[in-house]
């Protein structure tokens, strides 16, 4: 178990996110509403396949994931995301808001289903909880 | 349908969608294009020319919509010509194109007939002029935006605005 | 051939409208953080000469984000407004004065877009509680895409699968409102569904000779 002198470095660091949206307007304030819940965009993806190949090479503490995308959609990312690291965490986050659409992600692997527009502060406290759970 | 075409100077007909309609010159003709084909035929010697707005290319028997359809349109425009004319323009006759343009691409993927609906009305229409030996000077076809075609019937210029603000000359 | 629907299905087609109309209006003052309704102005069953006009003068130049409809609804959705209007609502979304953006740029671009999303799925979201479904039958968009064109050649693409079989066409328009606060966010919003649907929207309804 770890305790605050075992890694200090590790405690302390920022959370690094992946952030899968075409809209470079929605990356921009999903890496703001993330900044405030502590963490770190180290990487943007601007559709499913950049998502895939920049987990491969980030290999982030989580991803968030838009659905609606061009070249690749957000479950097959998911998937494939998933099938290469099947400790991997995505959150979805879409304007999506139908049945079907939260039965795919959630089955797909997603850890949860937010759906746009996001209540700023109830994002804030996800992001918050997911950074404190998160696998060093 | 058949515009009102009393020459007055300058005088700027409108040819709104699946209609046509026939001037004499000064007058020039105009229309907005999409998919639509834009036929423009005309007689440079007798100034009189027409502008037919083409939904679809066969009328499958339908009548009650002559311009919508290349088959029914182009013959019913050219027939208004020779009238004006005073008689068949044997040999005088020719055409410009323009339109044909693809749908803008939403990337919905059923694939649709409607997306070729712009080459259909264009292979319809060189079919339809073809056969009655009206030669075609000059197309602008396919891409894919919209047109703002006018027609001058005393010089036979088409010219063409494109929403980026372009405009050429065919 | 003629799409005309009976009064039923009009009235039909016009509640379920309404009802994508009320969810679309939900989300779009939640993502602009002042209230903003759509209204629904009319649904349309009229010529092609009249439809070319859905947006104004057709050879007026519009800003339209397009998206198309996967799912059991085909067809498109098409948000066109003025460049002022689209630059309006970026500021609005990027917490700037109005009118400080005077071009496009990627942002404002992107703002507009992802506006177009969130309004397009919204109003589906609501939609597809209306339609007959199965599993796997989610109601999406397509990507949005932002371009400029003439008013009446946008609605010819558009129209034009409906054109192939009806002599008149049936389009849904809804208006943005956002006379509460007082600001000019002067959207339309069209929904045009392909022919498939316009049967599939009104599936649920039996032809009643008791009901006009």
């Amino acid at each position: 178990m770890e305790t605050q002198l075992d890694d200090p470095v590790v405690e302390t660091r920022m959370k690094r996110l992946l952030v899968v949206d075409d809209a470079l307007f929605m990356r921009k304030l999903i890496a703001t509403v993330a900044a405030e819940a502590g963490w770190e965009v180290v990487g943007e993806a601007a559709d499913g396949a950049q998502g895939v190949a920049l987990y491969q090479e980030l290999r982030p503490d989580l991803v968030t994931m838009d659905l609606v995308m061009p070249n690749m959609g957000g479950i097959e990312a998911l998937r494939a995301i998933r099938a290469l690291d099947p400790e991997a965490r995505v959150v979805v986050v879409t304007a999506m808001d139908q049945k079907q659409a939260v039965a795919d992600a959630i089955q797909s692997g997603a850890l949860d289903f937010v759906v746009k527009p996001f209540d700023r502060s109830r994002m804030v406290g996800l992001l918050r909880k997911l950074a404190a759970s998160a696998v060093p | 349908m058949v515009g009102n075409a009393a020459a007055s100077e300058s005088e700027i007909v409108s040819v709104a969608i699946g209609q046509w309609a026939v001037a004499a010159a000064p007058s020039r003709l105009r229309t907005l294009l999409g998919s639509c084909v834009g036929v423009v035929v005309y007689d440079r010697k007798g100034r009189v020319g027409g502008l037919a707005h083409i939904v679809l290319p066969a009328s499958r028997g339908a009548t009650d919509h002559p311009g919508k359809y290349a088959d029914t349109a182009v013959p019913a425009l050219i027939a208004e010509i020779e009238r004006r004319l005073g008689g068949a323009a044997a040999g005088r006759l020719v055409a410009k194109l323009a339109g044909g343009a693809s749908m803008f691409p939403t990337g919905a993927p059923s694939p649709n007939a409607a997306m070729n609906i712009g080459r259909l009305n264009h292979e319809a229409v060189e079919t339809l002029l073809a056969a009655r030996r009206i030669p075609i000077l000059a197309r602008d076809l396919g891409g894919g935006g919209g047109r703002n075609l006018l027609f001058d019937v005393a010089s036979g210029i088409v010219s063409i605005r494109t929403p980026g603000g372009a405009e050429r000359v065919i | 051939m003629s799409t005309n629907l009976s009064g039923a299905r009009e009235r039909f087609l016009r509640a379920i409208f309404e009802r994508g109309a009320e969810g679309a209006s939900t989300a779009l003052s939640r993502w602009l953080g002042t209230e903003v309704r759509l209204i629904v102005s009319a649904i349309d069953q009229v010529d092609l000469v009249e439809a070319s006009e859905a947006l104004g003068p057709p050879d007026a130049l519009v800003a339209a984000c397009a998206m198309g409809l996967v799912g059991p609804l085909g067809g498109s959705i098409l948000l066109a407004f003025e460049d002022r209007a689209g630059l309006a609502l970026a500021d609005l979304l990027l917490n700037r004065p109005i009118g400080t953006a005077v071009e496009w740029g990627e942002m404002e671009e992107s703002a507009a877009r992802e506006t177009a999303n969130i309004v397009g799925c919204s109003y589906l979201n609501a939609l597809a509680a209306y339609l007959p479904s199965g599993p796997a039958d989610e109601l999406a968009p397509t990507p949005p895409n932002l371009l400029r064109e003439f008013a009446g050649s946008l609605l010819q693409f558009a129209l034009m699968e409906q054109a192939m079989e009806f002599d008149q066409v049936l389009l849904a328009r809804a208006a943005f409102d956002a006379g509460k606060a007082g600001l000019d966010l002067n959207w339309t919003l069209l929904l045009i569904p392909d022919r498939r649907s316009l049967q599939a929207l009104t599936a649920e309804l039996v032809d009643d000779p008791r009901t006009p």
